[in-house]
């Protein structure tokens, strides 16, 4: 199967908006992971459910208020092209932006879990052995929990991917601009006579996904055997 | 070297909500081994914790030496990683992705481990450092624990109920090693414990944790006299608490241990000649026997007259031995014996019989 130059550009913004969703969600991922499993505070419970809500909203929902919060004519989204030059509204970034908020609860929620089973005694031993807070976290949370994360890792990615709904709400269906995989076989579904086009769309989507998942869970696999016979993560 | 604690913690709503019972503390603890012993639930762990600066106290002061680890009214509370405290978990807290080398590494990685082969060879670990903590049996993951805690260097160590959850085979075992620990450490240890027995063995100081707090420690041989320890813990006046001296030591590790003038036989790997000892003999370890037993793997048979008999509801008897002065240096010297009633009967015991005390087991405090 030879791809069109039509198909090469969604499968290149699709892979370049999950991978900038990625780069974002990992960092932040973890860091608000960490600090809800590590740490109680007031309101914790609020924060919580605002995280997860993309994850139970309709995506159109998330999709509409990033279109009223980062539209040109919004106070946000004007500031944001005035002072920094950076403008979300119907293209590239707008998706990339979608996918993240749409995808980081997964993330979060995984390795958040991964986190919690950690035994709290060993962070207070390490306390006690004098390592530093940055080190109980890249020496013993990390490692440990690295399972979750990766587990969390390709949800993410697999959501990101396949962003639609906030997607074509907040930047629209523009072939090259935002129209990534699942947006340019929803145009081809949609128009007559495009039965081939969308049907060699959705092998590549199959694929493509598919490619991704089996590789992390071959990797997983391994990793958790490790565990199970004492050896090194 | 001493720990001066005075500290109260849990009086504040957010703090007693995880914690039922406040805690008050205003007591000194010295080198030495001094347990700090109280039911569960009663607020060791919670002390532990905040000597170590895993929890701030509501108020006052904890300095070792002339080093304020905490102070309220100064505003200092120095963290877990500056105040020299190591800390054994009850369950050890030995890092699961980390061989034993590793984690005996981990407070200083940039260290070698032959700086720390002579007390890991003391605890016997050196054939486990390339091992993962699953693979390896309780007491070697407690030994290692408390050499991982030694390799940082502490000035004072915390050992959180480190016999508790071992069958008693390997609980002596560990008994051992933990007095071993005295002559590697030289600071206060603390050991937290709910169980009567570990304070026996191997504590210089108690200190009783209760609904009033924790109480300064007592000299061991003094607090077994003292009615609230008494009744704390449930003891009646039958223990058996002695002086003794390490008389000869043989080189397959018999010791005779001098008590008032008479001598017993023990096997004390670490004991020393000359050295003075507190030895504790528990009731149910010594049995009676109408005439001398000749094949017996028992150490000390020792000829004795029933000087009382005690009995109480239960089935246990107590029989309070006296051993003669057999010559001008001997003081006499008595011992209870628990034994059954049915024994009793069986034997048909009197006051003023001659019976042979046949002494199980005798435990050396050091």
């Amino acid at each position: 199967m030879i791809l069109s130059s039509y198909e090469m550009a969604a499968i290149g913004l699709s892979l370049k908006v999950a991978a900038i969703s990625m780069m974002v969600i990992i960092p932040l991922g973890l860091a608000i992971a960490y600090g809800l499993s590590r740490h109680n505070f007031k309101g914790k419970a609020l924060i919580e459910t605002i995280i997860n809500l993309p994850l139970v909203l309709p995506p159109v929902v998330i999709g509409y208020l990033l279109l009223m919060a980062f539209n040109r004519q919004a106070p946000l989204g004007q500031f944001l092209e005035d002072v920094f030059g950076l403008s979300f509204a119907f293209n590239w970034l707008g998706a990339a932006l979608a996918s993240t908020i749409i995808a980081l609860p997964l993330f979060i929620r995984s390795a958040k879990a991964g986190f919690d089973m950690v035994n709290p005694h060993l962070a207070k031993s390490a306390q006690t052995l004098g390592a530093s807070n940055v080190r109980i976290f890249t020496r013993i949370y990390l490692p440990l929990s690295l399972p979750a994360i990766m587990a969390g890792g390709i949800l993410a990615f697999a959501r990101a991917i396949g962003e639609f709904g906030a997607t074509i709400t907040f930047v629209s269906n523009i072939p090259s601009l935002t129209q990534t995989l699942p947006l340019a076989l929803y145009q081809a579904a949609q128009a007559p006579n495009m039965e081939e086009q969308a049907f060699r769309l959705m092998v590549i989507s199959i694929v493509l996904s598919f490619g991704v998942i089996y590789i992390s869970q071959i990797w997983l696999n391994k990793s958790s055997q490790k565990d199970l016979s004492g050896q090194r993560l | 070297m001493s720990l001066s604690v005075n500290i109260r913690y849990g009086f504040l709503k957010a703090q007693s909500k995880a914690h039922p019972r406040p805690i008050k503390a205003k007591c000194e603890f010295d080198v030495g081994i001094t347990a700090i012993v109280g039911p569960s639930g009663s607020g060791k762990s919670t002390f532990a914790h905040l000597l170590a600066g895993l929890l701030t106290p509501t108020a006052g002061t904890i300095t070792y030496n002339d080093k304020a680890y905490f102070d309220h009214a100064k505003k200092i509370n120095r963290p877990p990683q500056t105040r020299a405290i190591g800390y054994v978990f009850q369950d050890n807290a030995l890092f699961p992705h980390l061989t034993v080398r590793e984690n005996i590494l981990f407070s200083d990685p940039a260290q070698t481990i032959n700086v720390f082969l002579p007390i890991i060879k003391a605890f016997e670990i050196d054939h486990l450092l390339d091992r993962f903590p699953q693979t390896i049996s309780g007491g070697e993951a407690k030994r290692t624990a408390i050499v991982r805690a030694l390799a940082a260097e502490p000035e004072i160590l915390i050992l959180d109920e480190a016999l508790t959850g071992l069958d008693k085979a390997k609980k002596n075992v560990l008994i051992d090693y933990l007095k071993l620990l005295k002559q590697h450490f030289d600071g206060p240890i603390l050991m937290m414990t709910h169980q009567i027995e570990d304070v026996f063995k191997l504590a210089d100081m108690v200190s009783i944790i209760d609904q009033d707090g924790i109480k300064p420690p007592q000299p061991i041989d003094h607090i077994i006299h003292d009615k609230d320890f008494k009744n704390h813990f449930q003891l009646n006046d039958n223990i058996n608490f002695l002086h003794g001296k390490i008389s000869e030591k043989s080189d397959d590790g018999i010791c005779h241990i001098s008590i008032a003038g008479h001598s017993f036989k023990s096997y004390q790997k670490n004991a020393e000649k000359g050295q003075t000892v507190r030895l504790y003999i528990e009731p149910k370890d010594i049995s009676i026997a109408l005439s001398p037993p000749t094949d017996t793997s028992i150490l000390n048979i020792v000829a004795a007259k029933v000087q009382s008999i005690s009995q109480n509801e239960s089935g246990i008897a107590y029989v309070t031995l006296s051993f003669e002065a057999d010559n001008e240096d001997t003081i006499p010297l008595t011992l209870n014996a628990a034994i059954t009633r049915q024994s009793l009967t069986h034997l048909n015991l009197q006051k003023g019989q001659d019976v042979f005390a046949l002494i199980k087991a005798l435990s050396v405090l050091g």
